[in-house]
């Protein structure tokens, strides 16, 4: 390792996602020179943003990206409803309320949406689709930060930050294998969770961490957050918490995105690697369920489980990027799976057995369900004995970490004694704790982090030029 | 990569997409696979005649090469339609030779003046070819009338007749399997698509063609084209119906129509295919088929060949080497036209074809059958959908 290059600019941010591009950019509409730090590669830019679909917005107007209205209590209402009450309303209200702006104001910065299509799935009346989804979003707010002379380095990891005080002074940067030293005015840090970091999650789930299939990005370590908190900034949202759902076991250990995802559950039964069912499948629609099935997969002997179904369900779903494992029998079909054949018939001789009579109907709650079964099987119970027979192994995919450092209303990063700093933010996926401790709502940490990101760059630009006047 | 190695990655790649769907709004590519499950070797040429090669998928996906699944639409759709033209024209001899290489066209055409020359020498003799002819008819006494219609009236017939089988070999291969009827509408509609290339322009901004960025150069430059190809068609056949019709003869003065026509059409052509090889020049090879991009370009520069010697005999058609210059360019005429059936010249007939089926899938998809269940559109029957 070698040289100490020294650099200067206005404000650093710190991540190359959503909330970094739209702090970045939002403090260069300010008129302040702004440096972004991405420790990916220009390939794999944008953390968990490239892998996105949509923004969760309030809709208070027609338009033609959403079916109707969706105004300010109800969102608010929805945040309350999955978070289990507790949510910090006054930030919450505020990313609820500039939510509103974002169609706008991301289409100036290149981003597009797609139109009704109709057919499709990727519609709907609180959420707004990217068209081409989240690497063409990154592609767009790249080229708007290239036109509006934003500099960017990619491969750049931050290492440590220099501060005097509670203030920021200057950042330890890793780059091309030196180390160089970036002078700012102000640091911004949306950097994202520790989701990718396997040894972090093996401090809450010990070697079943192991097991576990990271949806998203490598590169999101969670190394600025951990150099936060250690730092002294206070902390936010569960810690071992994580949003985690099912996806085919067979995806790649990283970055499968979307396309890892099944859903095939609520069409047959679900076993674990000794051949028992452990989970109610038909408890619900699936998009309200499968978020839940990551942490029930989580807990089963070595972090497996296998869907089976029959041929009448096949066509059911959504296609799924691997092949079912098939055979004709239920015990080959075990023996394919490397399960206990007899086990397995039995549980699915049991499960048919249970089966009740009832109007098969994937679209509503149906009344096809199991008696006398434990765990039971609430709706689209149907006995699986039409052969050829399919099962898709089944994994746990993490998708994001809840713990975050705290922030107020204008991305401030707050210590643990309760103190603010003047030149420190944060946003994006580091600060959706702020709102969200636990829970899901589709597409919010976009809206959260570009609405944050937003802020925390005016308020960057704000601080400095108070400052310099 | 071999045909049923490219189909099977091509499946993969198409069932890949299927179960992510983020490109739905991009063309009619991704609206066509939501309608299936299953991807047969059919399907898949189907799928590559509709994609119009804008690049909008690859630079929104993040599975193309680094990442382990490899996705790459638009190469893959690439190669699959330079099968397509050697497949479905015939004799597949003419197609091999003719089609793949640049030097199919070049070898024609040599052939083509070849000939010209003999027909001019052969009606007309030396002072045919090589005497400054002026007045009505000064063409004719080059190259005899009869000679001249005869020629070209076998080659349109060659050249329509070899698109003409490609047509229906193609469509019986690509047309609905459940047999259901296309309807007048969908040919308007498949129409319009194609004659506006609207999946050459994105959604709005264009198509990442022929860098990351967006634009909508490259249907500009295509539009001049292929317009002014048709201009030059018009020409053509209005020169014919004054010639045979009124029994005008030509050369026809510069304000004409017959050469109005021409020289916008011409124009249109030289301006169009020379920014069609500077986009190709500067696009990414990651994303193109070298194969493909060979036989584009021999394509453009048919087309250039035949523009430039064009527009070069209305400007020397008054002096002696009037007679080389009509020699020249009708040869070129004649090698465009005798390679036709086997070049990607053949892409505006299965692309055609594509966008009616494609207008066929759509008014059959969009028959009501949606329901909405709690907040989420289910389409009934095929899948349940949800979105994580
Ligand atoms: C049904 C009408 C047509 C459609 C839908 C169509 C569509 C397209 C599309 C999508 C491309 C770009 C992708 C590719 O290279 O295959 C293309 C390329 C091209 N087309 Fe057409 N076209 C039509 C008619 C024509 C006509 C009438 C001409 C001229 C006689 C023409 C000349 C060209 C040329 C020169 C290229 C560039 C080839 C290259 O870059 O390799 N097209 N066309
Ligand atoms: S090209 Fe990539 S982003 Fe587009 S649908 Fe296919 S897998 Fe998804
Ligand atoms: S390259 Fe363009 S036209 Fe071709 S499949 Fe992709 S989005 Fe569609």
């Amino acid at each position: 390792m070698k040289g100490d290059l020294i650099m200067e600019t206005d404000v650093l941010v710190v991540g190359g996602g959503n909330a970094a591009l739209a702090a970045a950019l939002s403090a260069r509409d300010q008129g302040v020179k702004v440096l972004v730090i991405e420790r990916a590669p220009k390939f794999y830019r944008g953390g968990n943003s490239r892998l996105t679909r949509d923004y969760r917005v309030m809709n208070t107007r027609e338009n033609k990206y959403m079916t109707g209205m969706y105004p300010e209590e109800e969102f608010l209402e929805d945040l309350r409803r999955v978070a289990g009450g507790e949510i910090n309303e006054p930030i919450a209200r505020l990313v609820v309320r500039k939510s509103e702006e974002l169609p706008d104001w991301l289409n100036k910065q290149g981003i597009q949406w797609q139109p009704a299509l109709s057919g499709t799935l990727h519609l709907g009346r609180t959420n707004i689709f990217q068209l081409g989804g989240g690497k063409a979003v990154m592609n767009s707010y790249y080229q708007t930060a290239k036109a509006k002379g934003v500099d960017v380095w990619y491969d750049s990891k931050l290492e440590d930050i220099e501060m005097s005080g509670t203030k920021f002074k200057a950042a330890k940067v890793r780059r091309n294998n030196r180390i160089e030293t970036i002078k700012a005015k102000a640091i911004i840090f949306a950097a994202g969770g520790f989701e990718a970091n396997i040894e972090w999650h093996k401090r809450y789930w010990g070697d079943a961490a192991e097991n576990f299939i990271i949806r998203g990005t490598p590169y999101n370590q969670g190394n600025v957050l951990e150099m936060l908190l250690n730092k002294g900034a206070s902390q936010i949202g569960e810690p071992d918490a994580f949003h985690a759902v099912a996806v085919d076991g067979r995806a790649p250990k990283f970055d499968g995105g979307i396309v890892t995802r099944l859903d095939s559950v609520p069409f047959g039964i679900v076993v674990n690697k000794n051949g028992e069912r452990f989970y109610d499948e038909g408890e619900d629609f699936w998009p309200k369920r499968y978020a839940i099935w990551g942490g029930l997969i989580a807990r089963q002997p070595d972090q497996v489980a296998y869907s089976i179904i029959d041929s009448q369900t096949l066509g059911k779903f959504m296609p799924s990027v691997f092949e079912p494992v098939s055979a004709g029998t239920i015990e080959e079909l075990a023996e394919k799976l490397g399960l206990n054949p007899t086990v397995v018939a039995k549980a699915v001789e049991d499960f048919n057995n249970a089966v009740r009579p009832g109007t098969f109907n994937p679209g509503e709650l149906d009344d096809c369900k199991t008696e006398g079964l434990k765990p039971v099987k609430s709706h689209w119970a149907v006995r699986i004995d039409k052969p050829p027979f399919y099962a898709y192994p089944l994994k746990a995919g993490i998708t994001f970490t809840y713990l975050s450092v705290e922030v107020n209303e204008q991305a401030r990063i707050k210590w643990k004694d309760g103190s603010l700093c003047d030149n420190m933010f944060a946003a994006g996926e580091m600060a959706a704790g702020n709102v969200l401790r636990r829970g899901y709502l589709a597409g919010f940490g976009l809206t959260m982090g570009a609405v944050l990101g937003r802020i925390a760059g005016e308020e960057a630009a704000n601080a400095i030029q108070r400052a310099t006047r | 990569m071999q045909s049923k190695e490219l189909l099977d990655d091509g499946k993969r790649q198409m069932r890949l997409c299927n179960a992510c769907r983020y490109c739905e709004g991009y063309c009619a590519v991704w609206q066509s696979i939501e309608w299936r499950r299953d991807f047969t070797d059919n399907d898949m040429t189907y799928l590559a005649n509709l994609c119009h090669d804008c690049r909008d998928c690859y630079h929104a996906c993040p599975f193309t090469t680094p990442h382990e699944f490899g996705i790459n639409p638009p190469k893959l759709f690439a190669q699959l339609r330079e099968d397509t033209y050697r497949k479905y024209a015939s004799p597949r001899i003419f197609a091999k030779v003719l089609g793949e290489k640049r030097s199919g066209f070049w070898i024609t055409f040599f052939f083509g003046i070849i000939l010209m020359v003999a027909l001019i020498l052969g009606t007309n003799g030396t002072s045919g070819l090589l005497e400054a002819k002026v007045g009505t008819g000064a063409f004719y006494k080059s190259m005899s009338e009869a000679v001249m219609i005869i020629a070209f009236l076998a080659l349109g017939i060659w050249m329509v007749g070899g698109w003409l089988t490609g047509m229906s070999r193609f469509w019986k291969d690509i047309k609905s399997a459940k047999s259901e009827k296309i309807i007048g509408k969908d040919i308007v509609k498949g129409t319009k698509y194609a004659l506006s290339l609207r999946y050459l322009g994105g959604e709005g901004a264009g198509c990442n063609y022929p860098t990351d960025e967006p634009s909508t150069i490259r249907r500009k430059f295509h539009h001049l084209v292929s317009y002014g190809f048709m201009l030059d068609l018009a020409s053509t056949a209005l020169g014919a119906f004054y010639a045979h019709i009124l029994h005008i003869p030509a050369p026809y003065p510069v304000y004409h129509p017959v050469v109005l026509l021409g020289i916008l059409g011409g124009i249109g052509i030289i301006i169009g295919t020379i920014g069609l090889l500077v986009l190709k020049a500067k696009s990414d090879p990651e994303i193109s088929d070298e194969k493909a991009a060979k036989s584009g370009t021999s394509f453009i520069v048919a087309l250039l060949v035949v523009a430039v010697t064009g527009m070069i005999l209305l400007l020397a058609r008054e002096t002696a080497a009037m007679g080389i210059l009509l020699a020249i360019h009708l040869g070129s005429v004649a090698a465009l036209f005798f390679t036709a059936p086997y070049t990607k010249f053949a892409h505006f007939v299965y692309r055609y074809l594509a966008l009616i089926r494609y207008a066929q899938e759509e008014r059959i998809a969009h028959q009501p059958v949606e329901v909405k269940v709690g907040k989420q559109p289910v389409k009934t029957g095929t899948t349940v959908a949800g979105k994580h």
